[in-house]
């Protein structure tokens, strides 16, 4: 878990925000962009059966 | 004498804007395909995307080849004279004719990459089959029309063969769009085999039409699913010494 954490905050793709309650992990703009076009990925393949 | 185009003199002009637009809507499934090929690196997507390029620039190919059949262009009509003044009128013919050869050819090809993709490996003797039988059509239909629509009409009707197998395991609303709008694709090459009749020339292109608006309506909603919002918002959780704390957003 903590290996695809670190590859995805390397990525920028997420960031860890230290908090009251202990770290608190988000998206960033740029994560959320790949989640957009890895569910229309996902879209596209099914629709083609791929 | 062999007529270089089928188009009655009134639907000159309508049948470029809907090559257009087909053209627009194929490139644009092939700029789709290519972006999600760099996501995750599956050739069967990189090659549906070439499927939909290659019908892509069949379009360009035959409205680049009609505009200056259709239109008075000053570069196009000195090039024509200039040709003509040197006694090389039979060049000119070449022009079309070339044009419309990779109208055909690239479409034929296009469609059968589009229909050949989840299939087994074939040997590269089936390929070259395949090839020489897609260039046969494409130029024996310089003289007899019909073949390059019986040929396409025939590669369509096994794409939306193979897609009603996948939408009979997925069942996916999708899936079922995509074989209507390659339904109405197989049905314009039907009808373009009766095309010498102009009235059905028309229908033809209108049915095309039809047709590439579906995949453009296919294409949205490929679209619009990504930027469907979780309900949960950006929060992927909390990383706390605590592990049995539940989320309270």
């Amino acid at each position: 878990m903590k290996l695809y954490l670190d590859e995805l905050i390397s990525k920028g793709l997420i960031k860890k925000e230290n908090v009251k309650k202990g770290v608190m992990i988000t998206i960033t703009p740029n994560g959320r962009d790949f989640l957009f076009k890895y569910n229309q990925m996902r879209e596209f393949e099914k629709t083609f059966g791929l | 004498m062999v007529r270089i185009v089928l188009t009655p003199e009134w639907f000159i002009g309508k049948d470029v804007m809907i090559e257009l637009f087909s053209f627009l809507v194929l490139i644009a499934f092939f700029i789709l395909a290519y972006r999600y090929y760099k996501i995750n690196n599956r050739r069967r997507i990189f090659y549906l995307g070439v499927g939909f390029g290659l019908v892509a620039l069949a379009q360009l190919a035959t409205i680049l080849t009609k505009l200056p059949l259709y239109y008075d262009f000053k570069p196009v009509s000195q090039i024509g004279k200039a040709i003509i003044t040197s006694n090389l009128i039979t060049s000119l013919d070449f022009f079309y004719y070339t044009g419309f050869f990779f109208y055909r050819f690239l479409t034929l090809l296009g469609f059968y990459m589009i229909y050949r993709l989840p299939r087994d490996r074939k040997s590269v003797g089936d390929y070259m089959v395949v090839l020489y039988f897609i260039l046969i059509s494409s130029l024996l239909s310089r003289e007899i029309f019909y073949i390059f629509h019986l040929t396409a009409l025939f590669i369509l009707i096994l794409i939306v063969e193979k897609y009603a197998l996948v939408y009979k395991e997925n069942r996916f609303f999708n899936t079922k769009v995509l074989i209507v709008s390659f339904s109405l694709l197989a049905l314009s090459q039907l009808i373009f085999v009766l095309s010498n009749i102009d009235i059905l020339f028309a229908l033809a292109n209108t049915i095309e039409l039809i047709s590439y608006s579906v995949f453009l309506a296919l294409i949205i909603r490929i679209w619009k699913h990504g930027k469907k919002k979780k309900s949960y918002g950006d929060h992927i959780g909390y990383l706390s010494d605590s592990a049995g704390k539940k989320r309270t957003h």
